[in-house]
C-alpha cells in the first residue's frame, strides 16, 4: 500500500538577490494512513519549514529546489507541482494544520463561529444550519462544553488552552486525512499540554486522521507518536520507530538529545547539553557532516564527506560515519575469524 | 454601550465650555475699541455708543459672556456686527456646503488611498510599492492650496478653465452642484490621501506578517479572501485612527479651499468675518466647527468598538 | 550616536531629506550672497518676464526677481518654523513634564485645557489667534507655536509616564533624589527619541501652516517675502506667467517633502517598536 504522504528527497533553498544557500536537504519521510509521525529537533533545525513546505506555505524567500511531496488519497498528487487552485483544495480539507501560538493564530476581529465555519464554507456545501450544527458538534468533540456561548465569543475572550482546542476543532472539521501540528503545546501551561495531547490522540483515532507532530520536545513524541525523524541543521539524522529511537538511539546527536532529557529526569547535578549551537543555514558545512563541529566523536572523515543514511538495524537508519566504520570493523573481524 | 455614549457626550460638555471660554475671551483681549474697529475712525460718538449698546459691549465682560452663552444654549448665536443678520441660520446654511465638500473629499481620498495602500502592502518592495510610497509622501507634502493653485493653472492653460462662479445646491441641480464641487473635492481628497495611503500600506504589511494570516491560508482560503476579509478588515482599525486625525485637517482645509474656489461655505464665512473683525460671527462659527469636530471624533471612537471587538466600552 | 549617524547615512531616504534641508538652510543663511537682488527691488521695465539668465525664475507683476524672493522666503519659512516649533516644544515639554511627573489634579487641569485646544482644527486655531493678535510675522509664529503645544504636551506626558514606571526611577525616588534632578538626569534623556521625531514632523507642519496663513493674507505681511503669500499674489496673473506660481509652489513642496523624508527615516531609526 502506498503511504498517505510521501516526502521524497525534499530540498529547500533560500534565495534572495544577494545570497542563495541550501536550508533543507534530502528529506525523506513516509507517513501511512492513521499513522502518528513525529519530527523532532532544536529550533532552527528546519522541522517547521518542512511542514510548511507540505502545504506550500513557505515564506517568499524560500523555494523548494527539488524533490516530491506525494499525497495519496483517492488519487496521487505531487504537492510541489500542484497549481495554486488545486493546492487550496488540499489545504484545510485533506491536510489541516495547527500552529504553535494559539494566542495569535486566530483573527482577533472575528467570532469563533465565523472562523470555525470559514473552512467549511471554503470546502463544503452545507446549509447555514448544517454548518452551525457541525460547528457545535466539533466544539463538543474537542471538549468545549458551553459550545453555543463559545461560538459567539471572540478569540481574546478565551484562554490559551481553549483557543488551541478551537484550532484543533477548526483543523478537524473537514475531516482531513492528515493533521500537521507544529509545536501545538509549546505555548501552553504544562497541565494543559497533556490534555491537548490526549485530545489529539483521541481525535486522530476516532477520525482516522494521521498526525505529523512537529516538536522540539522528545516527551511529546514519546506520548503521541509511532515513528519519529530526528532533524538537525536541515537534514534527517536518524529515523525509526519511537521505541527504537528511545531504546537504541544510534546517532550521536540523538543520544545527546536523549541524555539532556534523561539528566532532567534523574535530577543529576549536571544538566547535560550538547556543546555549541545549531548552525545557521549560511554556516552549514559544505562537505561532510553538518553535526561534525559539535560531535564528540568527529573524525577527519566527518569533515570531508557527507555520511550516508545507514541501516543500523531493520527499519532504523542513522546518518553517521561511526556506523559505517563499525560495520567495516565487524566485517573485518568476522572475515578474520572466518579465515 | 448607550451608557458609554451618554458618558462621552457628558464629557464633551466641559470641553465645549472650555472652547467657548477660549474663543470668547481671546476675542476680547484684542487691543483697541471693537466698535471703533467696526465702524471705522470717522464714526460719530453717537454711532459708536449705539453699536456698543446694541451688542452689549458696554456691559462687563463676564456678563457679555453669560448672555452670549445663554443665547447659544437655546440656539441663538446673536447677530452679525456687520450685517445684523442672525448668526446661526447663516452658519447652518453655509455648513451644508462645507459638509458636502468634506464628505466628497473624504470619499475621494479613501477611493484613492485604500486600494493603492493595499496593493503597495501586498507587493512590498516592488516597483508598484515604491511608486505608491513616493506618491503618498508627495501627497503628504503638497499643501492643498499649492495643489489647488497649480491644478487651476494647468487646467486654465490647457482647457481655459476658470473656477465656476456662484454656487448651486445639490437638491436644486445635482449635476451642476457636483461640477462645482468636484475639483475642490479632488484637491482636498488627494491632499488627504497621502496619509491614509501610508497608514494602509504599513498596516497591511504588519497584518500580513501575523500568525493568523497563515492559519487562514492553511484553511485553503483564496488570497482575495485573505486580503479583504481578514487583512483589510484588521487594518481598518489603524486606518480609522488616521482618518479621525485627518478630519481636523479636512475641516481646516475647507477654509482655504473654499477661499480659492469661491465657495460660500463655513470656512469662507470664518475668513470673511476674521477680515472684517465681525466677532459675533467668528465666535459662533468657530464654536460650531469645534462642536462638529468633537462630534465626529466621538463618532470615530464609537466606530472603533464596531471594528475592534477587543475594545470594550464601559 | 555614532551608530545612529552611520545608519542615517546608510538610509538613503533620510539622507536625501537631510541634504535637501541643508540646502534650504544654506539658502536662508547666505541669502544676501546668493540672491542677486533685494527681495522687494522692483524692475519696472521687466514686469512678468519669464525665466532668463538675468532673472533665473522670472519676475512677478511688480518686476521683482522671483528667485531672490524665494531665497529670502527660505529665511522667513525657516525662522517661523524654528521659532514656532520651539514655542510649541518648550511649552509642551514643560506642561508634559509637570503633567506626567506629578500627575494628580494638576495633570487633570493641564490635560483638560489641552483637550480644549485639540477641539479646534489646526488651521482654524491658528487663524483665530492671528485674528486676535493681528496678522504679522511674530504673531504667526506665536499662533503656530500654540497650535503645536498640545501635541508635544501629550507626547511628553505619555513618555514620562512610561519612563517613570522603570525601576531605576523608583529607586532614585526611594533614595530621595529631588524631582528636578530625576527629570533632568533620567527622564529627559529617555524621552528624547520620540521628541526629536515629533520636532522634525512639527517643523514641516509649521512651515506648511505659515505658508497657508500667508496664502490667506493672515500670516507674514509685505514687504517680507513668504512663499505662501507669493503663491496667493500670483493667482490673479497666473495665466500670463505660470512661473510666478510654479517656483514658489515647488519651494514649499520641496522643503516640506525633505522634512517629511527626514522625519520618516528618523522615526524608523529611533522608534524601536517600528524596527523589523
Amino acid at each position: 500500500m502506498k503511504p498517505l504522504l510521501d516526502i521524497n528527497r525534499l530540498n529547500i533553498d533560500y534565495q534572495s538577490n544577494k545570497k542563495e544557500f541550501n536550508i533543507i536537504k534530502d528529506i525523506n519521510i513516509q507517513i501511512d494512513e492513521k499513522m502518528k509521525y513525529g519530527i523532532v529537533g532544536e529550533s532552527g533545525s528546519g522541522k517547521s519549514l518542512t511542514s510548511l513546505a507540505i502545504l506550500n506555505l513557505l515564506p517568499d524567500a524560500l523555494k523548494v529546489d527539488q524533490g516530491h511531496i506525494k499525497l495519496n488519497t483517492d488519487s496521487t498528487k505531487d504537492l510541489i507541482t500542484l497549481s495554486k487552485k488545486e493546492m487550496r483544495k488540499i489545504r484545510g480539507n485533506d491536510i489541516a494544520m495547527i500552529f504553535q501560538e494559539p494566542m495569535t493564530a486566530l483573527d482577533p476581529v472575528y467570532t469563533i463561529e465565523y472562523q470555525l465555519l470559514e473552512v467549511l464554507k471554503i470546502h463544503k456545501n452545507y446549509s447555514k444550519k448544517e454548518m452551525h450544527q457541525k460547528g457545535l458538534d466539533m466544539l463538543n468533540k474537542v471538549g468545549i462544553s458551553r459550545s453555543e456561548q463559545i461560538m459567539k465569543a471572540y478569540p481574546h475572550e478565551l484562554s490559551g488552552g481553549m483557543r488551541q482546542r478551537v484550532m484543533i476543532a477548526m483543523a478537524l472539521i473537514c475531516e482531513p486525512k492528515l493533521l500537521i501540528a507544529d509545536e501545538p503545546t509549546t505555548a501552553l501551561d504544562v497541565t494543559i499540554q497533556a490534555q491537548i495531547l490526549d485530545l489529539m490522540n483521541d481525535l486522530s483515532e476516532s477520525h482516522h486522521t494521521a498526525i505529523l507532530m512537529i516538536t522540539h520536545d522528545l516527551g511529546v513524541i514519546l506520548e503521541t507518536c509511532e515513528r519519529v525523524a530526528v532533524m538537525y541543521a536541515g537534514q534527517i539524522v536518524e529515523e525509526s520507530t519511537v521505541e527504537n529511537i528511545f531504546e537504541e538511539a544510534a546517532h550521536p546527536y540523538t543520544k545527546g538529545l536523549l541524555s539532556s532529557i534523561q539528566s532532567l529526569g534523574e535530577r543529576s547535578n549536571e544538566l547535560y547539553s550538547i556543546p555549541g549551537n545549531v548552525p545557521t543555514p549560511d554556516n552549514y558545512q559544505e562537505l561532510g557532516c553538518r553535526f561534525a563541529t559539535r560531535c564528540p566523536f568527529a573524525m577527519d572523515k566527518c569533515y570531508e564527506q557527507e555520511p550516508p543514511m545507514f541501516e543500523v538495524q531493520d527499519d532504523h537508519a542513522s546518518k553517521c560515519w561511526l556506523h559505517v566504520e563499525e560495520a567495516q570493523d565487524d566485517e573485518r573481524r568476522t572475515s578474520r575469524a572466518g579465515s | 454601550m448607550y451608557a458609554y455614549i451618554i458618558r462621552r457626550l457628558l464629557m464633551l460638555i466641559p470641553v465645549l465650555f472650555g472652547v467657548s471660554v477660549v474663543i470668547f475671551f481671546t476675542l476680547r483681549i484684542i487691543p483697541g475699541d471693537v466698535a471703533q474697529t467696526i465702524l471705522g475712525t470717522d464714526a460719530t460718538e453717537d454711532a459708536l455708543a449705539q453699536l456698543r449698546k446694541d451688542f452689549g459691549l458696554d456691559q462687563p465682560v463676564m456678563k457679555q459672556y453669560f448672555s452670549w452663552m445663554g443665547g447659544v444654549l437655546v440656539g441663538d448665536f446673536g447677530e452679525s456686527m456687520r450685517t445684523g443678520r442672525d448668526v446661526l441660520p447663516d452658519i447652518l446654511n453655509r455648513f451644508k456646503i462645507t459638509f458636502e465638500l468634506a464628505i466628497l473629499s473624504a470619499i475621494i481620498s479613501w477611493i484613492i488611498a485604500i486600494p493603492l495602500g493595499v496593493i503597495a502592502g501586498i507587493k512590498r518592495n516592488s516597483k508598484t510599492d515604491f511608486t505608491v510610497r513616493i506618491i503618498s509622501l508627495l501627497g503628504v507634502s503638497i499643501p492643498n492650496f499649492a495643489l489647488a493653485t497649480v491644478l487651476i493653472l494647468v487646467l486654465a492653460l490647457t482647457f481655459s478653465y476658470s473656477p465656476p462662479v456662484g454656487y448651486v445646491g445639490f437638491f436644486e441641480d445635482p449635476i451642476k452642484n457636483l461640477q462645482i464641487l468636484i475639483l475642490p473635492a479632488i484637491v482636498l481628497g488627494t491632499a488627504m490621501a497621502g496619509a491614509v495611503m501610508r497608514m494602509t500600506r504599513s498596516s497591511i504589511l504588519e497584518i500580513l506578517r501575523q500568525d493568523f494570516v497563515r492559519t487562514i491560508r492553511a484553511k485553503g482560503a483564496k488570497e482575495r479572501l485573505v486580503i479583504f476579509n481578514h487583512a483589510l478588515r484588521n487594518a481598518m482599525i489603524p486606518i480609522l485612527t488616521i482618518i479621525g486625525m485627518q478630519i481636523g485637517v479636512l475641516l481646516g482645509g475647507t477654509v482655504i479651499i473654499e477661499q480659492i474656489f469661491s465657495l460660500p461655505g463655513l470656512g469662507q464665512l470664518v475668513l470673511t468675518s476674521i477680515n472684517q473683525r465681525d466677532f459675533t460671527v467668528i465666535q459662533g462659527a468657530v464654536l460650531f466647527i469645534a462642536f462638529v469636530f468633537v462630534m465626529i471624533n466621538l463618532l470615530v471612537d464609537l466606530l472603533y468598538s464596531y471594528l475592534d471587538p477587543r475594545i470594550t466600552y464601559k | 550616536m555614532k551608530d545612529f549617524t552611520q545608519r542615517l547615512i546608510e538610509d538613503k531616504v533620510g539622507l536625501i531629506g537631510f541634504i535637501g534641508i541643508f540646502i534650504v538652510v544654506l539658502l536662508a543663511i547666505f541669502a544676501p550672497l546668493i540672491a542677486p537682488y533685494e527681495p522687494d527691488e522692483m524692475f519696472t521695465n521687466h514686469v512678468m518676464e519669464g525665466p532668463s539668465s538675468q532673472f533665473l525664475f522670472g519676475t512677478d507683476e511688480f518686476g521683482r526677481d522671483i528667485f531672490s524672493r524665494i531665497v529670502y522666503g527660505a529665511q522667513v519659512s525657516l525662522q517661523v518654523g524654528l521659532i514656532a516649533v520651539s514655542i510649541g516644544a518648550i511649552g509642551g515639554l514643560i506642561f508634559g513634564l509637570i503633567s506626567g511627573y506629578f500627575q494628580g489634579k494638576l495633570d487633570q487641569v493641564i490635560m483638560r485645557i489641552m483637550d480644549v485646544f485639540f477641539a479646534f482644527p489646526d488651521i482654524l486655531l491658528a487663524l483665530t489667534i492671528v485674528a486676535v493678535l493681528g496678522p504679522s510675522l511674530t504673531n504667526t509664529m506665536i499662533a503656530i507655536g500654540i497650535v503645536f503645544m498640545p501635541v508635544f504636551t501629550r507626547l511628553v506626558r505619555s513618555a514620562v509616564m512610561t519612563v517613570k514606571e522603570n525601576e531605576y526611577i523608583t529607586n532614585a525616588q526611594a533614595i530621595g533624589v529631588r524631582p528636578s534632578m530625576i527629570i533632568i538626569k533620567h527622564i529627559i534623556p529617555n524621552i528624547m527619541a520620540p521628541f526629536i521625531v515629533q520636532i522634525t514632523l512639527a517643523l514641516s507642519g509649521a512651515i506648511l501652516t505659515e505658508a497657508a496663513l500667508s496664502f490667506l493674507g493672515l500670516g507674514v505681511q509685505p514687504p517680507d517675502p513668504s512663499w505662501g503669500m507669493m503663491l496667493n499674489d500670483a493667482r490673479a496673473y497666473m495665466e500670463f506667467g505660470p512661473w510666478t506660481i510654479l517656483f514658489p509652489a515647488a519651494a514649499i513642496v520641496f522643503t516640506i517633502f525633505c522634512f517629511n523624508l527626514l522625519g520618516d527615516s528618523l522615526r524608523d531609526l529611533l522608534d524601536p517598536k517600528l524596527k523589523q
